[in-house]
């Protein structure tokens, strides 16, 4: 009997909280740290944060983030924000958003993220701070896009770190390189009308554990009975549901140049008529990879720091998988710092 | 004020667990006003989720009626706990089962409005786990009569839990268009399209007769019409006959035999579609099939050495994720992997074939079809990239040999748009842009407010002495003359020389 009467009075009790915290979240916020546009081409936006008091490193980070669903990851509940969390261990932090691709985006090349916005952002804070060399911040596929740029500027880049960025597309096993290696592209991005819709990567993202989408709602109701873990909880549900569509030129090549042909990684990946080789990365470069990340596995990613010139270069590992290294705990108290420290040690 | 204060509430809901712990092992029915308060409850619940989903915050009206409703359960549960503790005894079986459906039902409804929180997109997958949670719940009973009886064959099991539901289920995770007969959906898409093409067939005729009928009639019609306004609006519509002649000619031959090949062609690939997607589906479905006997087995294992049975929180995640790893080692397979790619590819020609006949409809029609707007955006892609090309040549030129570029010139390129100069500014350029003035013609200048009996001076230094040149006069001009004349710098702009230019010269005509 009192068994049943604690059990009932619990669900009870949690159906009262939950209905309660439910009726009360009209909004869900994510990247609420303070920032100011500086500058702005089309659709491609580079934001600044603000910051009150000077910065430790002198040297600003650039954070570029993967073309598939949106950097607001990396702020997306201010007590577990990376950015924030870089903020306050003294480094002055920028962060590129590429926006919402349209139709119109169909065409934009590889060439014109890379040699055009993130060239444009890298200049403008080089000219901004009147320095020569801005360090910059790869995730994911993002990542890629870093790696390219620093070997073909490599008098630019002051200091590389990639977080969970293929490189080594051939030899592993994880589902989404297995599976884009025979894909028909070139008729997936005519049939799109030349633009990916985000729903379609999302739904590669999601078959590769397919249960996680539903999995995540067992005990919905411990979650909701709390306020703040619901509120993170939707937070995650928006950042998971909020998802750009990307250039289809863009996807082909990427697909194609990498997933399928693995060029990068052989020396043979050709950007604006410039074969791009990853031995001229010579700055400092900080390699950072998810133990359990079976979206980027670590196969895909470690190979980084073989390939790439520079003398000093650090292998780091974190313990979990692709989104923890945003959002975990461990991230905030061990990966943050750690990344912080390392950019201050190298910013003379 | 929010609809529920929970201060007040939350400190009820303690008061009724402690008194609700002190009827714990006693027995006596359910009295009245349990009763009644669970049925207002249900009652109540349901009709505020139901008007309420999503929005609960906007109802004050349901928040006081919600908290007078605790005020008098809370009196009479009181009363209730008190003369039942009098006798010595307590609730019975019967209200057990009744708060259990309470509770279930609870679950349900703030479910519901859980579900309207999250983004649209991902209602479907919480819908989904709520239907499998359901189906295990319903299921558990027989799940576990089953293992006690050991009755864990496979063939055993799909007579209890059905094979259709699972099949459900495991299609809405994979996200699965339903096909469960691959002949009879065949049949139906070859149906399907043998309907199409007899409605293109007779269509196309059709239409262009009736388009040629109606614009007779409506000629016919309105040239006996005595109004005076009907000559003159036919000969708009003879305007716009002109424009609209290409809706007259949709159905013309060649059109309509490429929308029926295209049909032809679509009807194809997408039987391919349906057939590789057949197959993909069977292949998840037969691996995630072994699942459920494979762990009942188990579970019967088990309870013949101990007499246990698993629980039901066990029993289901433990499902959730042997399920996923069966479906995830099929998805491994070279055939998996061959066969979703020519789902996508089948599927992806299918789309194709269907926007190339749209295409052929609508190409004479007034509006931007697909394949304009993307020659569009190649043509801005390269134009921007062309930009890129000349900026960084640009650079090449003005960036000092060692050394970032200063701080000021990024503002200038990126924050505002300073109007370029293309030319040196000359008082030859100036002219050139704005016309020389007919030989001995001048107007009196200094109408034009700013200018001054200096300014105009200078200005007919320049060859400039009619309304008419100042007329034409833009930011490029005015930006020369700035650089010309540097003493009234800023001046032509501020005053709009050309638009008082062009009120003076209408004057003049006027007069």
């Amino acid at each position: 009997m009192a068994n049943w009467t604690d059990n009932i009075v619990e669900k009870v009790n949690t159906a009262a909280d939950a209905i309660k915290n439910i009726g009360d979240i009209n909004e869900v916020d994510v990247a609420t740290a303070p920032r100011e546009v500086v500058w702005e081409d089309g659709k491609v936006k580079l934001f600044h944060f603000t910051r009150e008091d000077k910065p430790k490193a002198k040297t600003p980070v650039i954070i570029s983030y993967a073309l598939v669903n949106r950097w607001a990851m990396m702020d997306l509940q201010p007590d577990r924000s990376f950015i924030r969390k870089l903020i306050s261990e003294g480094i002055d932090v920028y962060v590129i958003d590429w926006g919402y691709p349209t139709r119109t985006d169909r065409y934009k090349s590889m060439e014109d993220y890379i040699l055009g916005d993130l060239d444009h952002c890298v200049d403008y804070v080089r000219q901004a701070h009147g320095i020569d060399k801005v360090n910059l911040l790869g995730v994911c596929q993002g990542g890629t896009f870093s790696l390219i740029y620093s070997a073909l500027n490599p008098d630019k880049v002051k200091n590389l770190i990639t977080l969970v960025t293929p490189v080594e597309f051939a030899d592993n096993d994880g589902l989404l390189f297995k599976w884009s290696r025979d894909m028909d592209v070139d008729t997936m991005v005519e049939s799109f009308g030349g633009l990916i819709p985000g729903d379609f990567l999302n739904f590669g993202f999601d078959l590769l554990k397919p249960m996680n989408k539903m999995r995540k709602y067992y005990g919905f109701n411990d979650v909701a009975k709390s306020k703040d873990k619901l509120m993170n909880f939707l937070r995650m549900e928006k950042w998971v549901s909020d998802s750009p569509a990307q250039a289809g030129e863009t996807y082909r090549k990427f697909i194609k140049d990498l997933y399928q042909n693995n060029k990068l990684a052989q020396g043979t990946f050709e950007l604006g008529g410039q074969v791009v080789d990853l031995k001229k990365i010579s700055m400092p470069v900080l390699t950072i990879y998810a133990k359990d990340d079976h979206i980027v596995p670590p196969d895909s990613t470690r190979p980084i720091n073989d390939l790439i010139g520079s003398k000093d270069k650090e292998l780091m590992e974190f313990p979990g998988g692709h989104i923890g290294v945003f959002v975990g705990s461990r991230s905030q108290k061990m990966l943050t710092p750690a990344v912080a420290q390392w950019l201050v040690d190298r910013d003379k | 004020m929010n609809w529920m204060d929970f201060n007040k509430t939350g400190d009820f809901w303690k008061a009724w667990q402690d008194s609700a712990k002190g009827f714990a092992g006693q027995s006596q029915p359910a009295t009245d006003p349990l009763k009644e308060w669970w049925s207002q409850q249900e009652k109540f619940w349901k009709d505020a989720m139901e008007k309420t989903t999503g929005m609960l915050g906007n109802q004050p009206d349901l928040a006081r009626q919600w908290q007078d409703m605790q005020g008098n359960f809370m009196k009479q549960w009181m009363e209730m706990a008190q003369s039942a503790m009098s006798k010595q005894s307590s609730m019975g079986t019967g209200s057990t089962d009744m708060w259990k459906q309470f509770a279930q039902q609870t679950e349900t409804w703030y479910a519901d409005a859980f579900k309207h929180k999250l983004p649209e997109q991902l209602r479907p997958h919480f819908q989904t786990y709520m239907d499998m949670y359901k189906m295990f719940t319903t299921q558990w009973e027989n799940i576990q009569g089953m293992i006690q009886n050991g009755l864990v064959e496979p063939r055993m099991i799909w007579q209890m839990v059905s094979p259709t539901q699972y099949a459900d289920a495991v299609g809405k995770i994979m996200g699965f268009k339903p096909m469960k007969d691959l002949d009879e959906v065949t049949r139906q898409a070859n149906r399907f399209f043998e309907q199409l093409r007899g409605a293109a067939l007779k269509m196309f005729p059709a239409a262009e007769e009736q388009a040629l009928e109606m614009n007779e009639a409506f000629t016919n019609w309105s040239n006996q019409q005595t109004d005076q306004f009907f000559p003159f609006m036919n000969s708009i519509k003879e305007v716009m006959k002109q424009n609209l002649e290409p809706y007259f000619h949709v159905s013309g031959d060649d059109t309509q035999a490429e929308v029926l090949r295209s049909l032809k062609e679509m009807q194809f690939s997408y039987l391919a579609y349906l057939h590789h997607s057949s197959k993909l589906q069977k292949m998840v479905l037969d691996a995630g099939a072994q699942v459920l006997p494979a762990m009942m087995q188990e579970a019967r294992d088990s309870y013949n050495k101990d007499h246990e049975l698993p629980s039901f929180d066990t029993f289901f995640t433990d499902y959730m994720n042997r399920l996923e790893n069966a479906i995830v080692e099929t998805m491994h397979t070279e055939e998996y992997t061959a066969t979703q790619n020519q789902v996508l590819a089948s599927g992806a020609k299918s789309k194709m074939i269907y926007d190339e006949m749209l295409e052929n409809i609508f190409k004479d029609w007034p509006f931007m079809t697909k394949r304009e707007a993307d020659d569009l955006a190649k043509e801005t892609t390269q134009l921007r990239r062309r930009v890129r090309d000349l900026e960084a040549r640009m650079a090449k030129v003005t960036t000092p040999m060692n050394g970032a570029p200063k701080k000021a010139t990024i503002k200038e390129e990126t924050r505002t748009v300073p109007v370029k100069v293309s030319a040196p500014a000359s008082a030859e350029e100036v002219i050139s842009r704005i016309g020389k003035a007919p030989k001995g013609v001048a107007d009196d200048l200094k109408e034009i407010k700013g200018i001054g009996a200096k300014l105009e001076n200078l200005l007919h230094e320049m060859g400039i002495s009619t309304f008419k040149q100042v007329a034409k006069m833009d930011d490029t001009v005015y930006a020369m003359i700035d650089e010309l004349i540097p003493a009234f710098k800023g001046r032509a702009h501020r005053d709009k020389w050309a638009v008082q230019a062009r009120k003076l010269l209408k004057a003049k005509t006027l007069v």
